[in-house]
């Protein structure tokens, strides 16, 4: 069941469908790394005592736990 | 941006060893629907022992993981094998094409897109629809996965080919899902 409200669903998909396939492609990868930053960002404020080696150590890690498991 | 160049360089070593392949999963989903973050690619290869070798030179230990056993197992049993980027960490999952007929069909109607300078060929929307779906039944109702289908169904809407799909909704026996789907979506008519 969807709880979630969607107001001005129609604008959003009208511009969705304006957009080039390259476009919405393009927009997933820059989304992709925008979590990504965001997920190092988190890991360096919870372990500030941790260089960026360690850190993208963590990242790795925690990345492989998410393989095949994020459905 | 990792993933296209990762995409790329893939997409010239499956050209120049002549690896039939079709890109599908949440990249073509975001292509052709509402673009998410996504830190694989799933790609359904038609791929022959022979070319093992080539595909392991192309991809090295230390910077890619990538194991003959595997790839030398998932084609004798149609399954899967992936890729690792060990760096940045991010994954492409390698689906060896089947004889079901569903997959026959898919790969079949692949064709080719334009992005970034380069071609690759993807599923058509009702194939990226008909397995996004059957993937949602498969993991016990992923939202996330129907909620790529829906997208993708309400982007396209008006283009779609609904005589093939509602075959396959038959034929795969996604029938519930896809009502919920018909149901809830959206479309600008």
């Amino acid at each position: 069941m969807e709880i979630k409200p969607h107001p001005n669903q129609a604008i959003y998909l009208q511009t969705l469908q304006r957009m080039t396939p390259e476009q919405r492609l393009a927009k997933a990868f820059e989304l992709s790394t925008l979590t990504k930053e965001l997920f190092l960002q988190g890991l360096r404020n919870r372990f500030s005592d941790k260089d960026e080696t360690e850190i993208k150590e963590i990242y790795l890690e925690r990345i492989a736990k998410c393989y095949n498991r994020n459905y | 941006m990792l993933q296209p160049k990762l995409l790329n360089n893939l997409l010239a070593v499956l050209n120049e060893n002549h690896i039939d392949y079709m890109v599908t999963g949440s990249i073509v989903s975001s292509l052709q629907g509402e673009p998410r973050a996504t830190h694989d690619v799933d790609i359904v290869v038609n791929i022959r022992t022979s070319a093992i070798p080539a595909l392991i030179a192309a991809f090295p230990p230390p910077q890619y993981y990538l194991d003959a056993n595997s790839i030398k197992e998932a084609i004798e049993y149609k399954s899967m094998f992936n890729l690792l980027d060990t760096n940045e960490g991010d994954k492409i999952d390698f689906w060896i094409l089947t004889n079901e007929p569903f997959d026959t069909s898919r790969f079949e109607r692949k064709y080719e897109e334009n992005v970034f300078g380069f071609k690759m060929k993807i599923s058509k929307p009702e194939d990226t629809i008909l397995a996004k779906l059957r993937w949602a039944k498969l993991s016990g109702g992923s939202e996330k996965q129907f909620t790529d289908a829906m997208r993708v169904y309400e982007v396209q809407y008006g283009k779609l080919d609904l005589n093939y799909l509602q075959h396959w909704v038959n034929q795969l026996q996604v029938t519930e899902l896809w009502n919920k789907l018909t149901e809830e979506a959206n479309p600008i008519e």
